[in-house]
């Protein structure tokens, strides 16, 4: 019964989700208060709903119902309580069910929090919310209904997917979710925008807090993601160029130009225009990103959905969304004022060049997905575009942006001084290539260029610190006048300057990675050794091993350096009972400047396979994106966000009456 | 009952709280123009902070201050339009929208779920069912007993051998097949253990009868050529592999050796009566089609079953996910002569199939059998 209150609570929210899309349209446009503000209450009701069905449905999960046929297919009664309850998410049907909840999170949030909104502009942000939810509640309903029943019951589950058993992986799609659609919040302001015909200052500074939010959601999804992948995958990379990865990625590259262009909206009023069109294109890169994953187009570990029905429902979905927002765009766009005039060497220049480099590259990075795609349905070709290409394309794009990125935050608004702005950073200048002189003796002979990557990493922190200190006058005033200037810059300049040195972070770890990782394959019996990167590992011999709903067969490793035993290190093969399917479980040895990455792999007369890495800097990587992430929650605190709706309003509603 | 209770009352709430704004009294919230004040006076006390903190230097300020003051008169100046004045309903229109509202809604949302909802079944958690059917619970104990007693002791036949049957009923073919082989491989197995071994390896299979299978079965008649099983599957193999008229003799000599009361006797019938269509019309015909086909010319007989060719293969153009489609499109190539179109088919089926290695372990094995090879 719990399953049929869930069934029917989503298909209610279907219908309240039609009702706050068409009611406070229709009273904005009337200019009816009481008409506008229904959009108000009926994003908290669908909210609610659909948090109900959610929990009818993870309710089926834990008590392993399996006359309801999802609970069948994804899970078994020996699964360990924590992958029932993320085993709901971890399929298709409960995936939709986790992005519309997302989804709707986001519409009771500005329902309850955009008090400081004008009402016209909330209603038709919750309507064109409201519209979301309708197209995707469809789907789900119409495609992907969680809720089908099966008469009699089977006996037992089928099992969740063993390699998506996994705390990263399980708690990834949260996050990358809420990163995907909180970037709808952009695009429901800006066709609100547009339907209103005003795109000025003030709607800038509305809409910033919730693209923060999105991004710094997407920024740790992928983060995860990626890291799930460098352990689990057992491949001793991080990043694959994989569709699914791509899919993440192009949005994350859409919205980072999207918050950088809105700071140009709120300061100066100008680039209008572009900043629509960007807040419309992240939103439907992030649905072409569900379009890859979710229609199956794409075979790759992550594509656990196949079903042709459901890829051409998204694709229906997505072609009236974007086709439905570019073609106000075209009608409404041309009527927008243009703002303030700036020369092309100033803080918007430096934006604009931002911009540019990042949707080019995000445009690289399209290219490289679609292209096989594209390919394959025209010619019927299979080909893959992997890593040489972003290498070539994506890579040299991104090489002058970061250069370029410490310089942005010191040059004026409307008009700078190029040379003032590279003065106040000659000390993360002379920092940065002292780096690079180091890291090139230290590692001499790797490869060249090498140094000069990890410089760039520097010149990221130390520049980002560099504007920190500029503007609280460091070396000017005395430490205890700067530290309180320092304390009391706004948090959207500690923001900023936290997010970049982030970004500098894990660019030391990507190029230390990629330039000076050491791998060794080698077949050994059990009392031999082999060596990597100056450690040595001594393979104990192979053990095995019961989970709860798998079978390990480890190996065990004692890892030494000049002849100290500092580890034991555990690598396994898994397989699960249910779906006899085998994965590997990698051991790593965190240090501070490296990972040290075994894998076992198949047994032979010879002995067994054994692959060690060593990967220098490798947990900088996602210490970096940490960094990011935090960064985004420090700028979010800023004071200016929390600026409340008007006191009249305020007053108005206290006394009851105006 | 209690559903129908719980969903109504979803719906009231659920209404009730959509609706609340059109009957709430007296909230008027502020025009547009004070909320765009209110984020204007903000950005000009930054500036402030920023002249202050040396950021921007007076003059910069300056210009700054004037640009915001344009914004706070251009908004102003927005405001005429009509569209942001705060109207207040009079009570018919707003018993008319409430209306509106509570008969869409619940029309909508009672129409759909009466289409997909299934509200006479009952949850089934594992927990009740453990407690109520003991049967499942039996045997589903018994196995996992079992599995946990071989993992210590895999040389124990006995225990394979009580674990293989079990996984059959569980319709567990794999690890059924598995279990048989570790008693074949332990033990001299007689000609039963090794028809069951067959029969496991086929089901596991999906019903193909893979070569080892064949070869099991083989085995079991070199030990007692009476095995009526071992027979039928073999015949089997034979259809399988195109050999219809071999398959036909083969069932026909099991149906005649049968005893007379058998209750597998009409199933062979069955078998025997499908192949036999089959080999007078690829693929298999309806009724009244054969008896059509029986007084045909061989040409036209030849155009028919060439139509009937080329009508599967367009099906499974359009919907290719019937495995056993492709099997019969690619075997009726294959006896048409016509090996390119065969191989064709196998690519596609093959595409069809790129997610599924268990189909496609069968496509290749039928790829052997027919000795139609794929150049990548």
């Amino acid at each position: 019964m719990v399953a049929e209150v869930g069934h029917y609570a989503l298909v209610l929210a279907l219908a309240i989700a039609i009702a706050q899309s068409l009611v406070p349209l229709f009273g904005a446009h009337r200019g009816d208060g009481q008409l506008m503000r229904v959009g108000d209450t009926a994003a908290l009701v669908q909210f609610a709903l659909v948090l109900l069905a959610f929990f009818a449905l993870m309710h089926a999960f834990v008590t392993s119902d399996f006359s309801v046929s999802n609970v069948w297919e994804n899970s078994h009664s020996a699964k360990p309580m924590l992958y029932k309850v993320t085993g709901v998410w971890g399929n298709h049907e409960g995936s939709m069910v986790l992005w519309v909840l997302i989804l709707a999170f986001f519409g009771a949030c500005v329902s309850m929090f955009g008090g400081n909104l004008p009402d016209t502009l909330r209603a038709r942000v919750l309507s064109m919310q409201g519209l979301i939810s309708v197209a995707f509640l469809l789907f789900i309903i119409v495609t992907s209904n969680p809720f089908v029943r099966l008469d009699p019951a089977p006996v037992d589950g089928r099992g969740l997917n063993p390699i998506l058993q996994d705390p990263a992986l399980a708690f990834h799609p949260p996050f990358l979710y809420a990163g995907y659609v909180g970037f709808s919040m952009a695009f429901s302001f800006a066709l609100a925008a547009l339907i209103e015909g005003r795109v000025d200052a003030a709607w800038a500074r509305w809409v910033r807090p919730w693209t923060l939010v999105a991004w710094m959601c997407l920024t740790l999804g992928i983060a995860m993601g990626s890291w799930w992948a460098y352990y689990e995958l057992g491949w001793g990379g991080w990043w694959f160029w994989d569709p699914v990865e791509n899919a993440s990625f192009m949005p994350w590259l859409a919205g980072t130009a999207l918050l950088h262009s809105a700071i140009v909206v709120e300061k100066r009023e100008a680039l209008k225009v572009w900043t629509i069109l960007l807040a419309i294109l992240t939103f439907s890169l992030s649905l072409i990103g569900t379009f890859l994953v979710r229609s199956g187009v794409l075979t790759s570990v992550h594509a656990f959905a196949v079903d042709p029905e459901r890829g051409v429902f998204i694709l229906v979905i997505m072609c009236l969304f974007i086709g439905g927002a570019f073609t106000l765009f075209a009608w409404r766009a041309p009527s927008l004022r243009s703002g303030g005039l700036f020369a092309p060497i100033s803080r918007e220049g430096g934006l604009i060049l931002n911009n540019l480099f990042l949707t080019v590259g995000c445009a690289t990075v399209l290219f490289g997905t679609l292209y096989p795609l594209v390919l394959e349905a025209v010619a019927g070709t299979k080909s893959s575009v992997g890593p040489p290409f972003f290498n070539l394309t994506f890579v040299p794009l991104m090489i002058p942006l970061l250069a370029l990125v410490p310089l942005g935050p010191f040059l004026a608004w409307k008009r700078a001084d190029l040379g003032a702005a590279l003065q106040r950073l000659w000390v993360a200048a002379a920092i940065s290539l002292g780096v690079a002189a180091i890291a090139g003796y230290a590692k001499f002979g790797g490869p060249v260029l090498a140094p000069f990557g990890i410089a760039l990493g520097v010149w990221l922190i130390a520049g980002a610190f560099s504007d920190i200190a500029f503007r609280s006058k460091f070396g000017r005033e005395t430490l205890g006048v700067a530290a309180r200037r320092a304390f009391g810059l706004p948090r959207s300049a500690w923001g900023m300057a936290i997010a970049h040195a982030g970004l500098g972070v894990a660019i030391i770890g990507i190029v230390a990675v990629s330039a000076w990782r050491v791998e060794k394959i080698a077949v050994i019996k059990p009392g031999e050794t082999m060596e990597v990167a100056g450690f040595e590992l001594q393979f104990e011999g192979v053990v095995p091993r019961q989970g709860p709903n798998y079978n390990d067969e480890v190996g065990i490793f004692t890892a030494r350096r000049d002849g100290n035993a500092f580890a034991r290190l555990e690598s396994a093969k898994r397989i699960y009972a249910v779906r006899q399917m085998p994965t590997t479980e990698a051991a790593i040895y965190t240090f501070w400047t490296g990972d040290l990455y075994v894998v076992i792999g198949d047994g032979s007369e010879q002995g067994r396979t054994v692959r060690a890495y060593y990967n220098p800097f490798a947990p900088f990587i996602w210490i970096g994106a940490v960094i990011m992430f935090l960064g985004g929650a420090v700028s979010l605190t800023d004071r200016r966000y929390r600026i409340g709706a008007p006191k009249r309003a305020r007053h108005a509603a206290a006394t009851g009456g105006a | 009952m209690t559903l129908w209770i719980l969903i109504g009352l979803l719906t009231l709430t659920a209404l009730a709280a959509t609706c609340w704004p059109l009957w709430r009294q007296g909230h008027h919230s502020a025009a547009r123009l004070e909320f765009d004040a209110e984020i204007y006076r903000d950005q000009l006390r930054q500036i402030e902070q920023e002249l202050d903190t040396g950021v921007v230097d007076a003059s910069e300020a300056e210009a700054a201050r004037i640009e915001i003051s344009r914004r706070l008169l251009n908004s102003d100046k927005g405001r005429g339009a009509a569209n942001e004045t705060q109207r207040t309903q009079r009570v018919e229109a707003r018993v008319v929208y409430s209306a509106a509202l509570a008969v869409a809604v619940p029309a909508l949302a009672l129409g759909i779920y009466a289409g997909s909802g299934s509200p006479q079944l009952s949850s089934v958690p594992f927990v009740d069912r453990q407690a109520t059917s003991l049967e499942n619970r039996d045997l589903a104990s018994l196995i996992s007993q079992a599995e946990a007693h071989l993992r210590e002791n895999p040389q124990d036949v006995r225990g394979w051998r009580v674990l293989a049957p079990a996984y059959m009923q569980e319709q567990r073919f794999n690890d059924a097949a598995e279990a048989f082989r570790r008693v074949v491989d332990l033990t001299e197995p007689d000609a039963d253990l090794l028809t069951s071994y067959g029969e496991a390896q086929v089901l596991a299979n999906q019903g193909l009868v893979t070569d080892t299978a064949r070869a099991t079965f083989e085995g079991a008649i070199a030990q007692n050529p009476a095995l009526p099983k071992a027979h039928f599957y073999l015949g089997l193999a034979d259809r399988q592999d195109g050999q219809i008229e071999q398959a036909i003799e083969r069932w026909e000599q099991v149906m005649a050796a049968a005893p007379a009361g058998a209750p597998w006797r009409a199933f062979v019938a069955q078998h025997i009566t499908a192949a036999k269509a089959e080999l007078g019309n690829l693929p298999a015909l309806s009724q009244e089609q054969m008896s059509g086909a029986e007084n045909m010319s061989a040409e036209d007989r030849l155009a028919m079953i060439e139509g009937m060719v080329s009508n599967l293969a367009a099906k499974l153009e359009a919907d290719g996910g019937d495995l056993e489609g492709w099997f019969r499109l690619i075997n009726a190539y294959r006896v048409l002569g016509r090996a390119e179109d065969a191989r064709n088919a196998l690519v596609s089926a093959n595409a069809n199939f790129q997610n599924d290695e268990q189909a496609l372990a069968q496509l290749d094995e039928l790829a052997i059998r027919l000795e139609l090879s794929v150049q990548e």
